[in-house]
């Protein structure tokens, strides 16, 4: 009837305006060169980054993605509820990085997955967070309105495997108890603490999970809520991995996109092969640790406190000192701020303990916080200059972590200020300090946290412990194997057991 | 207005709201069924590789068995109340004699560690 049908109409235009006036939903997925610029994204009221596809309509890549995270994001990207649409966006743009694959030209950067999702939009190469944001407000708009189609699911859509009976009806036949219901095994039994033979649900955590670093693959083997073993995937970002060229078939190495080393190891990797302000490097250095701890924050369930940081360290610029001092008293207040919640502090304290022996001399602020007094600064003449002394905990769990990153970040701030009024340059040679470890020490140390020992540390917590241990250790898979490659270091070795994750069976019927 | 009457009322309410958001889901439309890529759980982008189906220790079994015989001891404290109010202090001391008995067992129980179970 004409009536019901315009009651209808004018409920539906008044749901989908209001829908549309309510920050853009989004999730991010990031690849090559995105990390910052998708934590800038949380600061911009026009656009919500979710925790789930399934609450958000737009999937916004952040940077090329290494091939081996093209299928992983197909999934995630079915997994959004239509409609939806997928942005690719390349934050930092045609800047030259040490590390960026030869031949790739910035049409060819998202190849892979345009070829399964003709529809993406690309964004403008080098578009900041603001623009991106305005953009993928309108895009929001154009959904809901009807103005713009959502894309439709790109995997097959078929059930992994088609229950099939033997008998004349469809009864019978193995494997629906005991067996395998619908293509999947059911959890084997093992023992658990407290003697009983009971379920270990074996998860796979994968590289798009916003709670771990991008990249990162986790295989725990879960009873209840406590993790009995894990094991890592291998870094997705390893240049040096051999990946197939999808288009052709063929094995080129240097097409992938290579990890781009914007993020905060950009002005440290030109620190390894030419002079640099010490200013320079110190101010990176507290923007890391910045952005670091406006994630760790968030992922703590304290969302504004988290903002807050992140616009710290978007404000601090090395070539204005006046901001330091400013950003350094807003880091002050901050962290009483959060220290008189006593919110961090149950969450944290006595958790992912690294005793002093178990840590390496290389690993940077991890190492300093559970009491080695080892620091690259310390060898070098530069700092030497301005009276460097590095500070050190003892506790060693994630709470000393986190208030080591916290010191060094003021401490930064403290000596880039001195540095820029004397005019200190750093001088390559010397071994250098990056936020996460040291690259270039003779002896080729890790470089940072390797992801090999993480099977040790997680297994046995609880799963919200071992979340925060994982924030705590400041994990960036990319930068990582930027410093890697220029250390010249292999391929990182996936922990907890000798399997490429890659070969890992992946039960799907139609793959 | 009669008690049935109000019943009433509350019922025709209560299936009026129903059929209204019914008739909202058939505006709004959901797009049919779920392919089954969207189905699958979200773990990030790789595929679940067993059912979740797992059975998990219930560690908080004793607990639970503690909260149902304080409940019984709640339900002696209802009829309690009523009669409390024209006795007065003697039930007073009574009621206290029967809880310390029982928080005695609840200190016990502390002890033994049946409160926690993570």
């Amino acid at each position: 009837m004409g009536v019901t049908d315009a009651a209808t109409a004018a409920v539906g235009r008044l749901l989908r305006a209001a829908a549309a006036s309510a920050p853009a939903r989004v999730f991010v997925a990031v690849g090559c060169g995105g990390r910052d610029a998708a934590s800038g994204l949380r600061l911009d009221p026009r656009v919500e980054p979710v925790e789930s596809p399934r609450h958000a309509a737009l999937l916004v890549v952040a940077g090329p993605l290494p091939v081996g995270l093209v299928k992983p994001l197909l999934r995630v990207h079915d997994q959004l509820a239509g409609p939806r649409t997928t942005v690719l966006w390349e934050p930092s743009g045609d800047a030259p990085h040490v590390g960026r694959g030869r031949g790739t030209k910035p049409e060819d950067r998202f190849a892979p997955l345009l070829r399964f999702l003709p529809e993406a939009v690309r964004l403008e190469p080098g578009a900041g967070p603001e623009a991106a944001a305005r953009s993928l407000a309108e895009l929001h708009r154009a959904l809901l309105h009807g103005d713009r189609q959502g894309e439709e699911i790109v995997r097959p859509d078929v059930p992994p495997a088609r229950w099939r009976g033997v008998g004349p009806h469809g009864q019978g036949g193995q494997g629906m108890t005991g067996g395998r219901p619908y293509g999947r095994p059911m959890p084997e039994r093992g023992p658990d603490r407290d003697g009983l033979e009971l379920d270990r649900l074996p998860l796979r955590v994968g590289p798009f999970f916003p709670p771990l670093p991008p990249g990162l693959t986790l295989y725990p083997t879960i009873q209840g809520d406590v993790i009995q073993s894990v094991r890592t995937g291998g870094n997705p970002f390893d240049a040096a991995r051999t990946q197939p060229d999808v288009s052709e078939g063929t094995r080129r190495p240097q097409d992938s996109p290579a990890p781009d080393a914007s993020r905060a190891a950009d002005v440290f990797l030109r620190a390894l092969r030419g002079p640099v302000p010490v200013a320079a490097l110190e101010v990176a250095r507290a923007r890391s640790h910045l952005l670091w701890l406006g994630e760790a924050l968030r992922v703590h369930g304290l969302p504004a406190p988290g903002r807050r940081a992140l616009r710290l360290a978007v404000r601090l610029d090395a070539d204005d000192p006046a901001t330091l001092r400013a950003v350094a008293d807003g880091v002050e207040a901050l962290r009483s701020r959060v220290r008189r919640w006593r919110s961090i502090a149950p969450a944290t304290r006595g958790i992912g303990r690294l005793a002093g022996d178990d840590v390496e001399k290389g690993w940077g602020p991890i190492a300093r916080a559970s009491g080695k007094a080892v620091d690259a600064r310390t060898e070098d003449p530069a700092y030497r200059r301005l009276g460097f002394r590095p500070r050190i905990r003892e506790a060693g769990d994630a709470e000393a972590r986190w208030h080591q990153r916290v010191d060094e970040a003021l401490q930064s701030l403290e000596l880039a200020e001195r540095a820029a009024e004397e005019g200190v340059v750093r001088e390559p040679g010397a071994p250098l300090e990056t936020p996460r470890g040291v690259v270039g020490d003779d002896g080729g140390a890790e470089p940072g946290f390797p992801l090999g020992r993480l099977s040790d540390l997680l297994a046995g917590l609880e799963w919200g412990d071992a979340v925060a241990t994982l924030v705590s250790l400041d994990l960036d898979l990319e930068s990582r194997a930027a410093l890697r490659a220029a250390a010249g270091l292999g391929p990182e070795a996936p922990g907890g057991a000798a399997v490429e994750d890659r070969m890992a069976p992946e039960h799907e019927g139609h793959g | 207005m009669t008690a049935l009457g109000a019943v009433l009322v509350l019922l025709l309410t209560t299936v009026g709201a129903l059929l209204v958001l019914r008739w909202a889901d058939l505006v709004l439309g959901d797009g049919g069924p779920v392919p089954d890529p969207q189905r699958l759980p979200v773990l990030g982008g790789r595929p679940p590789e067993t059912h979740a189906w797992g059975r998990y220790h219930a560690r908080y079994y004793a607990m639970a068995l503690l909260f149902l015989a304080f409940d019984m001891e709640m339900v002696f404290m209802y009829p309690w109340a009523v009669v409390f109010a024209t006795e007065g202090m003697k039930a007073m001391i009574e009621m206290l004699m029967f809880i310390t008995i029982l928080v005695l067992g609840i200190l016990y129980a502390w002890r033994e560690g049946a409160l926690e179970w993570a």
